[in-house]
């Protein structure tokens, strides 16, 4: 079953955009089926009920029951090999 | 392509005592001057920059890439401003904090799906300790220009 993942950012719209782009083509580099969704944070409460793992670019300030990724490395380019390997390897779980 | 979102005409300079507020009305009016979006534009930047910062620990130095919703871009386009001594602007993982920002990429893009490419380009080479270097030296927006474009364009034989 393909896993979802839920990028988050400030105005809903475009730093989420750069993050989910990034996500996407590495999973699929890897080999794995995912779904992708975008929310400002004031959504997340709602649509984290439905997905294995949040990326955000933007602080979250709640604890919600599903993993929290930092996705600001997706914007400045540092540490982005990391990042995307840590989100791979939660997906392959 | 790049080329197209930056225009030597929203590249600014000499800014040093310019506050954060001050500084995006300078850039937001001069986008709406030049038509490449709506009226409003500046002041719904401003309201999502107190909810959402955008302040940015970059490699060598802070930056900003202030922006808003779509519905106000009629020509999507990117403005630069140059800023050697920084303005302070909330961070976008901790608003609680501050970071002196020397480089303000104000969006203006209303489709990220075909611009997403161009933007990250953007951000991840002003932090090309070469390129900042040459532009931290200029004053001329033009030269300003020609550096981050020629950044990109690999030359063909």
């Amino acid at each position: 079953m393909s896993k979802k993942v839920l990028v988050v950012c400030g105005t809903g719209g475009i730093t989420s955009a750069v993050a989910e782009k990034q996500i996407i083509e590495a999973a699929k580099r890897g080999g794995i089926s995912i779904s992708t969704y975008r929310c400002t944070p004031l959504e997340v409460e709602v649509k984290s009920k439905d997905v294995d793992l949040i990326v955000s670019t933007t602080a979250l300030k709640n604890q919600y029951n599903v993993p929290v990724i930092n996705g600001l490395a997706f914007i400045t380019g540092i540490g982005k090999e990391k990042v995307l390997r840590e989100i791979i390897e939660f997906l392959k779980k | 392509m790049i080329q197209n979102l930056i225009n030597k005409d929203l590249i600014f300079t000499n800014l040093s005592s310019s506050s954060k507020e001050d500084l995006l009305k300078l850039m937001g009016s001069k986008l709406e001057k030049l038509n490449f979006v709506k009226k409003g534009f500046t002041e719904s930047v401003i309201k999502r920059e107190e909810m959402y910062p955008t302040g940015l620990h970059g490699l060598n130095f802070g930056f900003a890439i202030p922006h808003t919703d779509s519905s106000f871009i009629i020509k999507p386009t990117i403005a630069i401003a140059i800023i050697p001594d920084g303005v302070n602007f909330k961070r976008m993982d901790d608003s609680d904090k501050s970071i002196k920002s020397k480089i303000i990429i104000m969006l203006a893009i209303n489709s990220p799906d075909t611009q997403l490419d161009a933007l990250q380009t953007i951000v991840v080479a002003m932090q090309d300790e070469f390129l900042w270097n040459e532009i931290f030296k200029t004053n001329n927006t033009e030269t300003i220009a020609k550096l981050i474009i020629d950044r990109f364009t690999i030359p063909c034989y």
